[in-house]
């Protein structure tokens, strides 16, 4: 073979070698939680800026409190039972592993991490890709619950969702994971969600606290008072696991969907059905419900599409803000962490996908309920009974069948206005 | 060699399809069992993970023999330095990537596991190399170093090249880690979706040339091959797209998002682990046969013999053959 061929043979080896070493070094070595940066800063411009010693208060009670990612832990509190199994973190936690009868370990990194980011706060790698952005737990919000808004999702809740997955987004479905496996996820969640609010409550109650002394020194005293347990679980983390443990018992009862309107009933009555859906549509347009607002007069998710979920919200207004502010905020936003702003549209209610689950009782709940952190509010109780809801339930399921071009009914003021 | 090693790759795929590479945490034992005596009752009737783990750890070793196998024949039946060099090329890729593949199981290292990813393929193409030496074109060839042969082995190198750059952005995104930022992420995806571009451009140029001029098609060994990378290609940008569907749902900036819009994504089901995995497999195969077009076109220009590279000489070698 002529000399050459063989450089050339040579230096291809050399290349394809070397390519993928030369970025073997693109990777840090080991997981950890990282800060709530956003918060922080939000927290530094109601108050002053966070000192170091401030700073490695709150992440030294977090790691006690808390643990590691490789090595999670959850400060025995009396109630810690009732709100997790403390066996299911070690299970989720940790690198990927399994064992020779397929008993697997490292659950969260393996199928979550990616898109909600080792801390939870939904910006994994993968997030900016995904539309809508994966949940940040730390703000204790969830969007399809059976608990009405503001109260955090039941077990089952999340259950649901983990074996569903969310239709037409990236969130899949995990019901090929055993029951242990999905046990371990929902735990590792909620070990996640608390760990994240009890960090904000953290920075919000270390501005009361002296983490140094007028000469710049460490003030021991306070950094004491303030990683003392008393603190840190009777006034920190209890309110927070209550409120996860409150929420067990908060779902919305529904009552059940009269037999009439169900297709694959002996009682199916399709003139009745044909008039509650009538009776929905009415609603849709009414001032009662005033679903028309966002979802549109055509039924397309296309009435106000210029807001933003609470997530994005939470650092800045976004809607309300003018040109001159948004560039500089967005810049500081952006240098935090945060993933551009996305507008939050309403669902286009003629696609028939359901992202909270396409049962009867899960719309009940949307409309009952609203959606967490979404912007879409719970229904207004006094002017909605339990038939209304039914009778809008029964129009969103049919609107995918229905005609765009049916004539609009005669709007009512407000949603003129919007329009 | 070849043929053993290309279900190897996409063994080894469905390893990282399922996350199945800590299955067996030692190595180069199985749980304490020497590799071969691990129980056939347990590995076989074992849970999915430690199949495709051991299977792999299987696979592989049957290729590592047949490599060593291959280096004593080429060192007792073919006297060519370059084969008998080969050869050891062969075995030491073979022994590295092993070697990478066990620290990557002792280390638990997703860094080892990328460059287990990159290597593969390189030690596929190797085999490749191996096979296309010692066949009868290899030593039969008539020389036909004319500046189309030249060109097109220039081009068909540069694509060689674009192919395993490709593979290597691709297995980031594979072993994605976990520490890595959102706009890292976004980079190395647009890097993979703008080399794809660039990579199907060249195959189809390198098809169009290998159809058209009339001396790289009297050759009679790189038109069929170019034109299977084309469609080669062409078939991984479609699975390429089904990879991203069946993980992360349609992309949303491709038409033909309504017909997915009530879609969910299943994790680990069977059409995500195909479909993830063959679009690996698939690169594999790219880069052998950029390889085999990048090898026979060298060999036509870099053989032993009169070089034409005059348009007289040329002119002369059109009238003798």
């Amino acid at each position: 073979m002529p000399r050459r061929m063989m450089r050339i043979v040579n230096g291809y080896l050399v290349l394809l070698i070397a390519a993928p070493l030369a970025m073997v070094g693109c990777d840090a070595p080991q997981a950890q939680f990282s800060e709530n940066l956003i918060f922080m800063k939000l927290q530094e411009e109601q108050n002053e800026s966070f000192s170091a010693p401030q700073q490695q208060a709150i992440a030294d009670s977090l790691q006690a409190m808390f643990g590691t990612p490789d090595e999670p832990f959850f400060v025995p509190i009396e109630s810690l039972s009732d709100l997790l199994d403390v066996r299911h973190l070690g299970q989720a936690a940790g690198p990927v592993s399994s064992d020779e009868y397929g008993n697997g370990q490292g659950l969260f990194r393996q199928h979550c991490v990616h898109c909600h980011g080792v801390t939870g706060n939904g910006r994994g790698p993968t997030a900016a890709f995904l539309n809508p952005y994966p949940r940040d737990f730390s703000m204790g919000k969830f969007k399809f619950t059976s608990t009405p808004v503001g109260v955090k999702p039941t077990t089952e809740d999340l259950r649901r969702i983990l074996m569903n997955g969310v239709a037409g987004t990236s969130m899949p479905s995990f019901a090929l994971l055993s029951e242990g496996e999905i046990e371990a996820l929902i735990d590792y969640v909620k070990y996640l969600s608390i760990r994240g609010e009890v960090e904000r409550q953290l920075m919000i109650q270390s501005n009361d606290f002296d983490f140094q002394t007028e000469d710049g020194a460490i003030d021991e005293e306070g950094v004491a008072s303030f990683t003392a347990s008393d603190f840190l679980v009777g006034e920190v983390l209890t309110d927070v696991v209550d409120s996860w443990l409150m929420a067990e018992g908060m779902a919305t009862a529904v009552p059940e969907r009269p037999e009439k309107f169900d297709r694959f009933s002996e009682s199916f009555d399709a003139a009745e059905l044909a008039a509650s859906v009538d009776r929905g549509r009415k609603l849709y347009f009414s001032n009662e419900a005033q679903c028309v607002k966002c979802h549109g007069p055509s039924q397309l998710g296309d009435g106000q599409t210029n807001d933003y979920d609470d997530w994005t919200k939470e650092f800045f207004d976004w809607k309300q803000s003018d040109n001159e502010s948004f560039a500089p905020m967005m810049k500081a936003y952006l240098a935090l962490g945060g993933l551009k702003p996305r507008n939050i549209l309403p669902r286009n209610l003629r696609k028939g996908v359901y992202r909270g689950g396409r049962r009867p009782v899960d719309l009940y709940w949307r409309i009952h309920n609203g959606i967490d952190g979404s912007g879409m509010p719970e229904s207004n109780k006094a002017a909605l009974k339990e038939d209304d809801l039914w009778d809008l339930v029964n129009y969103v399921l049919e609107l995918p069948y229905e005609d765009a071009s049916r004539p609009g009914n005669e709007l009512s003021v407000n949603t003129k206005e919007v329009r | 060699m070849v043929c053993a090693t290309f279900p190897l790759i996409w063994v080894g795929g469905l390893v990282t399809t399922y996350d199945a590479g800590m299955a067996v945490p030692d190595w180069p034992s199985t749980y304490g069992y020497n590799l071969f005596l691990y129980p056939f009752s347990t590995w076989w009737g074992g849970p999915w993970d430690l199949f495709i783990e051991h299977g792999h750890r299987l696979l592989a070793s049957g290729v590592g023999m047949l490599v060593i196998a291959f280096v004593i024949v080429v060192w007792r039946k073919d006297s060519r330095p370059v084969m008998r060099w080969w050869s050891l090329v062969c075995l030491a890729l073979v022994l590295l990537q092993g070697g990478i593949g066990g620290m990557r199981v002792l280390l638990d290292a997703v860094t080892l596991a990328r460059l287990h990813g990159c290597l593969g393929p390189v030690f596929f193409a190797s085999c490749v190399v191996a096979a296309v030496m010692t066949s009868k074109w290899w030593r039969n060839v008539e020389p036909m170093a004319t500046s189309e042969t030249r060109s097109f082995q220039r081009f068909a190198l540069t694509t060689l090249g674009i192919a395993y750059l490709q593979l290597v952005l691709g297995s980031h995104l594979r072993h994605l880690p976990e520490s890595w930022e959102p706009s890292m992420f976004v980079v190395v995806v647009v890097a993979h979706l703008v080399v794809a571009v660039v990579l199907l451009a060249y195959c189809l140029m390198l098809a169009f040339f290998a159809v058209r001029k009339k001396q790289i098609r009297r050759t009679g060994v790189l038109t069929s091959p170019s034109l299977c990378l084309a469609l080669l290609v062409c078939m991984q940008l479609g699975l390429g797209v089904g990879a991203w569907a069946v993980k992360y749902a349609w992309p949303q900036w491709l038409p033909g998002g309504g017909l997915w819009a009530n879609y969910t994504v299943q994790a680990e089901s069977m059409i995500q682990g195909l479909t993830v995995t063959g679009h690996v497999a698939l690169g594999s195969a790219i880069l052998a046969t950029a390889t085999l077009i990048a090898v026979r076109s060298s060999r036509l220009c870099y053989s032993s013999g009169t070089s034409l590279t005059t348009a007289k000489s040329r002119e002369l070698w059109e009238c003798v053959t």
